[in-house]
């Protein structure tokens, strides 16, 4: 072995912290945030590390996980969904007040297929009006929840069938029916991304659209598919909701919007499109809500921890962008 | 692809997590007391909290106070008060945005034999019996609203109504009863309109129905957020005393609209009565002591510029400065 091999061989066996966390910080770093939160409010609540805490933690969170897998479609395509909490303001209503008259199974349908007609709106507006999806989805907020409370009278609806609204409170092998159901969310996010032609395309049309479009990719039906997802996902997320409430609220969801981009971006998916797993916004789901849980438990009060949410979305979009800088000058 | 590294250092954080939640067992925090709202913004809210915190620390109780940040949050208020139950407190002291929505979260503290209580509202759930409540009826309030504008207007007349936050059982029933006494008389409703709980969405919608409405002869509004809201709008149009204003709750604000001639009925609840007589019905019911009665309505006063300054606003007002 010559002298200059050997040193080459003594460079690599070192270990290089700061190449591996710029090679795998933006994968590994959010889960170690988690982990270490996990740790803090251990040590300052005596309840946090408990059963029915956790239990409690996957309820409040599997709403939000459920959206937030819909926001990532349309995040992956470099646009935004705003609409996502009047949606499934919409959704609680419709389907309450179906389930009402109908049945469980005319409800569940009515409110998929009204999640599915929303986010198709969205998808037309953006690709065929060529509205900026900021505005259309701002607009499409307004909208419906006008709709929402013409249709409520701005009040609840009462009298959902206890079939339904016990699935909050129920359990299969211990997991709450609500994790459950948002994991089962989050399973076929991931099929969807990974295994199948659209997600594929979702992330082709994020990460270089005129590429996209040159490359016979209909770059309009991949929007579309997209907020379709999205709305699909938000009514999924109501329907959780509104079974935790046992009844259609004319308010719900308020706060999902901030919190579901939030959660995407914490996660790894770029604002700028193309780059993200929803691996990755499960994670920034966990962050929000195991935040959220142990904020409540130190008794601090909401409005800090609003301060608290937005203050770590502004931190992981600055990390995002100071990587991609990065990632730039590696490149040049 | 996911790699190798990444794929094993996930797998190893979520086996510590596990192992560490089999490990964990939850405290038991014997004197420690929550309380859920919806809401602790407004002039109602900071007197009940009062009432509560400073009858919680005479009897020795630490109070843990979660609010969901606005009516509208009712299933971030669903889950304050399940975090509530998790930390096995000795009771829980409620006003809830919804009732429908707390049947679920009710029952499961009554599993955890934690006692439940109404504070502010009579009702925690709309199919579960609270432990006990204090409060003063809504319906009551209605009633006397509309005694109230019976009195202001004699002759009858028009009203227009700031209904308060949209889905809010508590203003809905007021209303409710309200319009109940005034049907069929001679003083219309001729417009209605929820708007959310803020001081200056209720100005600018008191703004409006003035100007579309020149000659209506009093606003209503559900609490004194909505009615200071519509005092200070007749107040810009120098309209004090012209157009009547009627409403609930009287904190600081009502008071100095009412000294300025703009503000004309007040139905006053005593939230801090409220809030005291909640802590003690909890603390009777958490020591065993036997209850004369579980729900107790605390009376109203009617207050207007003839008697404000002789009736007693202790049971009414926090102290100056005080914030929860």
């Amino acid at each position: 072995m010559t002298l200059s091999t050997r040193a080459l061989n003594s460079d690599e066996s070192r270990v290089k912290p700061l190449a591996f966390l710029q090679r795998y910080g933006r994968e590994i770093g959010l889960p170690i945030i988690v982990l270490l939160m996990v740790i803090v409010f251990s040590i300052n609540s005596g309840v946090f590390l408990s059963l029915p805490n956790f239990r409690n933690i996957g309820v409040s969170a599997a709403a939000l996980a459920a959206v937030s897998f819909g926001q990532t479609f349309t995040i992956l395509t470099a646009g935004l969904d705003l609409s996502v909490g009047a949606i499934v303001a919409l959704v609680s209503i419709v389907g309450a007040l179906v389930m009402r008259e109908y049945g469980v199974l005319a409800g569940l349908t009515a409110s998929l297929a009204t999640g599915v007609a929303v986010g198709l709106v969205n998808g037309l507006v953006i690709t065929r009006l060529k509205v900026f999806p900021f505005i259309a989805t701002l607009a499409m907020m307004s909208i419906v929840s006008g709709l929402t409370l013409s249709i409520s009278g701005g009040v609840a609806v009462t009298g959902v069938p206890e079939a339904f609204s016990s699935l909050a409170y129920a359990r299969t092998l211990g997991v709450p029916i609500p994790v459950v159901i948002a994991v089962a969310v989050l399973a076929v996010c991931i099929v969807v991304l990974r295994y199948t032609k659209l997600g594929r395309r979702i992330y082709a049309v994020g990460g270089n659209e005129e590429a996209a479009r040159l490359s016979g990719i209909s770059i309009g039906a991949v929007k579309i598919a997209a907020y379709v997802l999205s709305g699909l996902c938000a009514a999924v997320g109501s329907l959780i909701l509104t079974a935790r409430v046992a009844s259609g609220q004319p308010s719900l969801g308020a706060t999902l919007p901030l919190e579901s981009v939030a959660a995407v971006v914490l996660g790894g998916v770029s604002l700028f499109g193309g780059r993200g797993s929803v691996v990755g916004v499960a994670f920034g789901v966990l962050f929000i809500s195991i935040l959220s849980n142990g904020l409540n438990l130190l008794n601090v009060p909401s409005y800090t921890q609003m301060m608290v949410i937005g203050g770590a979305l502004i931190l992981a979009v600055s990390l995002d962008q100071i990587f991609i800088g990065a990632k730039a000058g590696k490149g040049n | 692809m996911q790699s190798r590294v990444v794929h094993k250092t996930r797998l190893a954080m979520l086996a510590a997590a596990c192992v560490a939640l089999m490990a964990a067992s939850p405290a038991h925090a014997a004197d420690k007391i929550g309380v859920s709202m919806p809401n602790i913004k407004g002039p109602w809210f900071t007197p009940v909290l009062f009432g509560i915190s400073d009858e919680a620390k005479k009897l020795g109780y630490e109070v843990t106070i979660l609010d969901a940040g606005g009516y509208a949050n009712v299933d971030k208020q669903v889950s304050q008060f399940s975090n509530l139950v998790v930390q096995k407190v000795s009771a829980i002291l409620m006003d809830p945005a919804n009732p429908a929505s707390f049947n679920g979260v009710v029952r499961e503290a009554k599993g955890e034999k934690i006692p439940v209580i109404g504070a502010g509202s009579p009702i925690v759930a709309s199919d579960v019996d609270a432990d006990a409540a204090a409060s003063s009826s809504h319906c009551n309030i209605g009633h006397e609203l509309a005694k109230g504008a019976k009195t202001l207007l004699p002759n009858g007349g028009t009203i227009a109504v700031l209904a308060g936050p949209p889905g809010a059982f508590w203003a809905s029933d007021r209303l409710r009863c309200f319009k109940e006494d005034l049907a069929g008389g001679n003083i219309k409703i001729v417009a209605e309109q929820t708007s959310e709980q803020d001081p200056a969405i209720a100005l600018s919608l008191a703004n409006d129905f003035l100007q579309r409405f020149p000659n209506v002869n009093l606003l209503y509004g559900a609490d004194d957020t909505y009615g200071v809201g519509a005092a200070r709008a007749a107040q810009g149009a120098q309209k004090c005393g012209k157009v009547k204003i009627l409403f609930a709750v009287l904190g600081e604000a009502a008071e100095e609209m009412m000294r300025a001639g703009c503000a004309d009925y007040v139905v006053a609840q005593q939230p801090v009565v409220i809030g005291r007589t909640a802590v003690q019905l909890m603390d009777a019911i958490v020591k065993g002591k036997p209850l004369t009665t579980k729900k107790v309505e605390v009376p109203l006063i009617p207050v207007t510029a003839a008697n404000l300054n002789s009736i007693n606003k202790t049971g009414m007002q926090a102290p100056k400065g005080w914030t929860p």
